[in-house]
């Protein structure tokens, strides 16, 4: 019993708030994959610098052969929008993004 | 059945259903303690061309709480991975399966063991015990595996520091009367004295027959105790663990074509089981799926049902006349300590002598197990009520009667124990559901015994 791995239940949970979320996503770490999910959706309410970097992190990401992420409205109305990627979970609260989440849904099934 | 199909959800989800935990000092190795875990109720040998298997995407885990506060303190976590060699055929296997690398074999599962350990700051670093262990194959028949014991004592693998761990098809150990008890709780050899009498007969195994897949795995006393040591004193505090299994899956699934199944997210408890037929009989359809999803700590939310088990109230309409004084005890409303100590707490110190497996008084549904006992050369299947302290309630072990012991506890058997001026139902210490198991248990690990083949066996 040597190597050691991660606690396959070992996972952040619940709110993650807004600039902590940014600012993971801009260093590229916390939750896997967490980062593609940032830019455009989130960068509304970012600082420009937040946004910036996020951008930049954006642009340099690797997209290939990565597994998928989910993003579910919990919440439409408080903005609460849960983000799944293997096995963490963060949820942001972004009113914007769940008002284009539903309004592009809408708009696809129209 | 113990826990077989036992809450709504659950019941459509069987290869994350946990059937039966059990939690016993080896009686062949009484320096280590066997946990096991069972899975897939009703398993039918003949279950071809798609055999059995455990989930690739369910994580199985084996928790022990060696501090009394009903988290855990050790977990053993175990993931499976299957390989379908040659996809081109629509067979488990193409011809004998003689060994666990044979090519005849198509349709293969291995696993990775991890142990996680609460160091006491917080943290739980995970360490990988086992990587791409073998299961053995199911139990076809005599043409596919004319060798299964052979296969099976090959899937035992010995693992650092003294562990020993099995995983796959195991004869299902568990034996009740089903088609009885839920026939409006009809105990077969005593049904006559039923509200809807019919002649006394023997009881039937519902669970005869069938299979079940085991994790079975096998520790060093010392590996699981709060201070390493392997406790010599029945009645010092550390002497008794906790233990209680469950599985879990993530909480999204993906279904495209381009990747099948996909799931995604956090890891979800979705079943969950200590104590023998709790949520199958003591917890209300209400409540159920809550309980499978909870953690032990917060069981106390669940104690008004073990405090007031709707059983005890059931048995003195169901047979008039046989139970008055349990009636009576229930009429009165008097909380029923004595389930609430074996089940939730553990029976301290001084209601039986020389025996306890007391953790504290926080309440939390775990097989207690007090490791300081040793095992028995001559065991009653009855546990503690039959003499014998090394078995149920204490721990359990395979060959546990726990039908007619649980039977004989809500009917009030045990109630003096706590108020020694209540006299039990004269019928209170005999009940049972008449039921042995179909096959004999084995007398090493994995201790369940093989599994019934899917060419020939019977259900009754």
């Amino acid at each position: 019993m040597s190597t050691d791995q991660p606690d396959p239940r070992s996972q952040p949970r619940g709110t993650l708030q807004r600039r902590l979320f940014l600012k993971r996503a801009a260093l590229g770490i916390g939750a896997t994959g967490l980062a593609i999910a940032v830019p455009g959706a989130l960068m509304g309410e970012a600082t420009n610098d937040e946004a910036e970097a996020v951008s930049a992190a954006a642009d340099d990401l690797d997209l290939e052969g990565l597994p998928p992420m989910v993003a579910y409205v919990r919440d439409a109305a408080a903005g609460d929008v849960v983000i799944l990627a293997g096995t963490s979970e963060v949820e942001v609260r972004d009113l914007q993004l769940a008002r284009r989440l539903i309004a592009g849904m809408r708009a696809a099934s129209a | 059945m113990s826990s077989h199909r036992e809450a709504p959800a659950i019941s459509t989800d069987p290869v994350a259903d946990n059937t039966d935990v059990y939690a016993f000092v080896s009686p062949d190795r009484p320096d280590t303690v066997t946990l096991i875990a069972n899975f897939i109720p009703l398993e039918e040998p003949a279950g071809g061309p798609n055999f059995f298997r455990f989930g690739d995407d369910v994580l199985y885990e084996i928790h022990i709480d060696n501090d009394g506060d009903g988290h855990e303190d050790v977990t053993f976590d175990f993931r499976f991975t299957t390989r379908v060699m040659n996809p081109a055929t629509f067979l488990y296997n193409v011809g004998p399966i003689s060994s666990l690398t044979d090519p005849n074999w198509n349709v293969r599962q291995t696993y990775e063991v991890g142990v996680t350990r609460d160091n006491g700051r917080g943290r739980k670093p995970r360490t990988v015990a086992g990587r791409n262990l073998a299961t053995p194959p199911v139990n076809i028949g005599p043409r596919s595996t004319p060798d299964y014991e052979a296969l099976a004592k090959a899937a035992i693998h010995s693992l650092p520091d003294g562990v020993r761990v099995f995983a796959g098809q195991r004869d299902e150990g568990f034996f009740v009367d089903l088609g009885s008890i839920f026939d409006l709780g009809t105990l077969r050899p005593v049904q006559m004295l039923h509200l809807i009498p019919s002649a006394n007969a023997m009881g039937e195994d519902g669970a005869g027959g069938y299979n079940v897949h085991s994790i079975a795995i096998q520790v060093p006393i010392s590996m699981i105790t709060a201070d390493g040591k392997v406790p010599t004193d029945v009645m010092a505090a550390g002497s008794t663990i906790g233990v209680w299994a469950t599985a879990s899956r993530q909480r999204v699934t993906l279904r495209t074509k381009e990747r099948g199944a996909d799931s995604v997210g956090p890891w979800v408890q979705v079943s969950r089981l200590g104590n023998p037929l709790i949520n199958e009989v003591v917890i209300p359809l209400g409540k159920k799926d809550d309980w499978n999803g909870a953690h032990p700590s917060r069981d106390s939310q669940f104690a008004s049902h073990y405090a007031a088990p709707e059983l005890a109230a059931l048995l003195p309409v169901l047979y008039p006349g046989v139970f008055p004084r349990l009636g009576a005890l229930t009429e009165s409303g008097a909380s029923r300590d004595d389930l609430v100590a074996i089940l939730l707490t553990g029976i301290p110190g001084g209601l039986v002598d020389g025996f306890q497996n007391f953790t504290g008084t926080t309440q939390a549904d775990m097989l207690r197990l007090n490791v300081a006992i040793p095992p028995t050369g001559t065991p009653s299947p009855l546990g503690l009520i039959g003499g014998d302290a090394a078995g149920f309630p204490n721990g359990r072990r395979v060959f546990d009667d726990v039908v007619a012991i649980e039977l004989r506890a809500v009917a009030g058997a045990v109630y003096p124990l706590i108020d020694s001026t209540f006299e039990p139902d004269a019928a209170a210490g005999g009940l049972a559901d008449g039921t042995s198991n179909d096959r004999p248990y084995l007398t090493v690990f994995p201790y369940l015994g093989t599994p019934h083949q899917g060419y020939e066996h019977t259900h009754h």
